[in-house]
């Protein structure tokens, strides 16, 4: 499979066909780390497709010293901050009258993983925790909110998380840091049940 | 077990919640039927630096600037230190002053050879008689000179 730096300089020739290897290599982790932001897979989707165009039209600008990935997550989190400004700009249905309430068995960002062991009630536990974290996640400051969730859910080393926020890595771990500290304060009606 | 390792560990058995089968095809057909649409984006030729990485051109103006203020601090000490007026008779005469009070003298008189100026009580005016007493008027008028300006 030919690398990301020989699909791009051959896309910068004129071979434009050739992006889409990287569409395809990249659209997987594209769409999660727009969701994990946006908290909703057709928005998720409409900005990691709006980011990948962004990205075509700067490719000339792309200097190999940098992976492409960490380029194209600078530009998905762009694209987020976007959509988040467009839906924010929307006005908000508060509640329908003769509509049922929004899906109570929704979880949030997270997958509820089904441990057979556990009883219903831990189960609803489990799931309020789920619902309850990704929350949280949403409701920290933007910073904060990107070092979390590209460190911890995306698993994007601290290095390559401060290139991506064009910031020091000392400023990445403060971030993470305080953004742990404010979800332990957030979770903890949760979190005394798992003996904290 | 401390609350960061809880949370990596639940974040680990708890991935984000995705759509089970993505059409991966179409959403590239639909990324490039956009890309097709829109101008290539042309190689741009490596750009052409009139000034090197670095320095850059600021802090090089910069320095450059402050390198000139001592230079000047500089001289003005100098010049202000080593010149001063010296009176011969109705002339002014620009010397360069010494750290010691004879050796000051004498380049005095150097000076005065210099310039072939012989110096006499008519030269000098009535009231000095002596080339000692001239010498020690000037010294006079040079203290007088430094008193006025400081």
């Amino acid at each position: 499979m030919a690398s990301d730096a020989d699909a791009i300089q051959a896309v910068l020739h004129g071979d434009a066909d050739r992006y889409a290897e990287l569409v395809d290599k990249y659209q997987g982790q594209a769409i999660r780390l727009a969701f994990s932001f946006l908290g909703n897979y057709e928005d998720a989707r409409d900005a990691s497709q709006d980011a990948f165009v962004s990205a075509y039209r700067s490719l000339a600008r792309f200097r190999g010293g940098a992976k492409f990935s960490t380029w194209l997550y600078r530009i998905i989190m762009n694209a987020c901050k976007d959509a988040r400004r467009r839906r924010s700009r929307q006005p908000v249905v508060v509640a329908t009258i003769g509509e049922p309430d929004p899906d109570p068995d929704a979880t949030g960002l997270f997958v509820e993983v089904d441990d057979p062991a556990a009883g219903p009630s831990e189960q609803l536990a489990n799931r309020e925790l789920a619902l309850a974290l990704s929350q949280a996640v949403q409701s920290l400051p933007e910073h904060q909110r990107t070092a979390f969730l590209l460190h911890h859910v995306h698993g994007v080393s601290l290095e390559e998380a401060a290139e991506v926020m064009r910031c020091r890595v000392g400023t990445v771990k403060s971030h993470v840091f305080r953004a742990t500290a404010a979800l332990r304060v957030r979770l903890s009606p949760w979190l005394a049940k798992e003996g904290f | 077990m401390d609350f960061t390792t809880w949370l990596t560990t639940w974040l680990s058995r708890h991935p984000l919640q995705m759509p089970q089968e993505p059409d991966r095809a179409r959403y590239t057909a639909d990324v490039m039927t956009r890309i097709r649409a829109l101008e290539p984006p042309a190689a741009s030729p490596a750009p052409i630096r009139l000034w090197g990485a670095w320095p850059r051109p600021v802090v090089a103006w910069a320095s450059a600037a402050a390198g000139l203020l001592v230079l000047i601090g500089v001289l003005s000490v100098v010049s202000g230190r080593s010149m001063r007026l010296a009176r011969h008779g109705q002339q002014l005469v620009l010397a360069e002053s010494s750290p010691s009070e004879d050796a000051w003298l004498d380049e005095t008189m150097a000076l005065f050879e210099l310039l072939d100026e012989e110096i006499t009580a008519e030269s000098a005016g009535e009231s000095i008689e002596t080339e000692e007493d001239w010498l020690q008027e000037l010294q006079w008028l040079d203290e007088a000179d430094l008193a006025s300006s400081s």
